[in-house]
């Protein structure tokens, strides 16, 4: 029974944290009661209305909100991305550096710095995802100062005709814009859900599997199931969309000033031709996350 | 409405039901056609109850589990009661329609005899 009784619980996940405590081993004991004796797994059709039930809760539960705490918590769900993706490069460049891989870097100078603004970002939007707004006033403007410091110290080194630094000025000024929007982000009644750190660590886990593991094929299929996670996510949720949105406006926003500060002439040709490969991907996002936008003013229960 | 949330409610008539109980009868009286599956069970019960239909009448533990029972409202057994009547009418419009038929037929047998 207990195997039994493991299964069924882990059929339960489905629905959302707060549903289950409340509801969890109601729903446990008539299932247990409806099966019939001496089976491993509950019946197909038990399972399948558990998770179709599940989703529609939590996509209840999602549409319980105020539309302004919704694209709040969306808002915030991508600023926490953009710099989360940050943070791990930093610590990522860090390591890889201490290690002796980037033989072109100066890494005694560029290991430290990298690690002390990845860690400072990454102390922000713990602090802004838990809603400790009085620490995050502290902590926001130390991790700015460790993303200017390490901006005018960086090392330059040369990637064969155009100079290539770990963090450009439009990156820096996308990161510092987000910290400081993380302050009025954070701290009001409503906090963001458990399910939007597993978008995050999703994101971090491609962004770093991209670069440790650079086949074609891998890449792809990796990015085309995150891509269907993420779309399957925002049919129940209108947040992930969202902050999808506003991670697209974040990356306009680093293009624009590495443009504008660099002239296009000057910039490095392979991060520009990377970022309008990605244009075809942001449009979608955009209009994915204007849909969102829509879906959060209608708060009526589903079905 | 739908024919699982009709026999649901009809299934409370004869007074609060749990979960399985709900299930067990909902399928009785439907002579085996309504299944409910405990996920579907619990999502109608929800939107029953947020739209008033049924409420949630007592809690108890039963052997070291939770075990809730649902009844009908005023609500609920009204609107269970209109369902009843539209298909009333509605199964009428066949069976009147054939029973008139079948007397005329009688009629006619007679006069022609």
């Amino acid at each position: 029974v207990s195997k039994l009784m493991r299964r069924c619980r882990l059929l339960l996940t489905a629905y959302p944290a707060e549903y289950r405590r409340e509801r969890g081993e109601e729903i446990l004991s008539t299932l247990l009661e409806a099966m019939p004796p001496g089976r491993g797994w509950p019946p197909a059709r038990d399972v399948r209305a558990l998770i179709i039930g599940g989703v529609r809760a939590r996509a209840v539960a999602n549409r319980r909100l105020s539309t302004a705490a919704g694209i709040r918590l969306g808002v915030l769900l991508g600023v926490a991305i953009e710099l989360s993706l940050s943070a791990a490069g930093f610590l990522r460049d860090f390591v890889t550096s201490s290690a002796g891989f980037a033989t072109a870097r100066d890494t005694a100078a560029s290991g430290w710095r990298e690690l002390m603004a990845g860690l400072l970002i990454a102390a922000a939007v713990t602090l802004a995802w838990r809603g400790r707004s009085r620490m995050l006033v502290a902590c926001a403007p130390a991790a700015a100062a460790a993303v200017i410091w390490l901006l005018i110290h960086q090392p330059a080194y040369d990637g064969g005709g155009y100079t290539v630094t770990t963090l450009s000025a439009g990156a820096a000024g996308s990161l510092l814009l987000c910290l400081a929007a993380l302050i009025p982000l954070a701290g009001r009644r409503e906090r963001p859900t458990r399910s939007g750190l597993w978008l995050i660590g999703l994101l971090v886990a491609t962004d770093l599997l991209e670069g440790l593991m650079p086949g074609r094929l891998f890449v792809l299929c990796w990015f085309g199931s995150v891509l269907i996670v993420v779309i399957a996510w925002i049919a129940v949720d209108a947040r992930p969309a969202l902050g999808l949105a506003t991670l697209l406006a974040l990356g306009v926003v680093t293009i624009f000033g590495d443009t504008v500060r660099l002239g296009r002439a000057n910039y490095s040709t392979p991060v520009l031709a990377q970022a309008e490969a990605m244009w075809p991907l942001y449009a979608l996002l955009l209009v994915v996350g204007a849909l969102a936008l829509w879906r959060l003013r209608r708060p009526q229960a589903v079905r | 409405m739908r024919e699982p949330t009709y026999f649901l409610l009809a299934s409370l008539l004869g007074g609060p039901l749990h979960g399985y109980a709900i299930i067990k009868r909902a399928a009785e009286m439907s002579g085996g056609r309504v299944r409910l599956a405990t996920g579907t069970l619990y999502t109608a019960l929800d939107r029953l109850t947020d739209e008033g239909l049924v409420r949630l009448v007592s809690e108890e533990i039963v052997s070291g589990r939770i075990r809730r029972s649902y009844g009908l409202t005023g609500a609920g057994s009204a609107a269970l009661r209109a369902e009843a009547l539209r298909m009333a009418k509605a199964a009428q419009l066949v069976t009147g329609a054939e029973a008139r038929l079948q007397r005329a037929r009688i009629g006619r047998k007679a006069r022609t005899a």
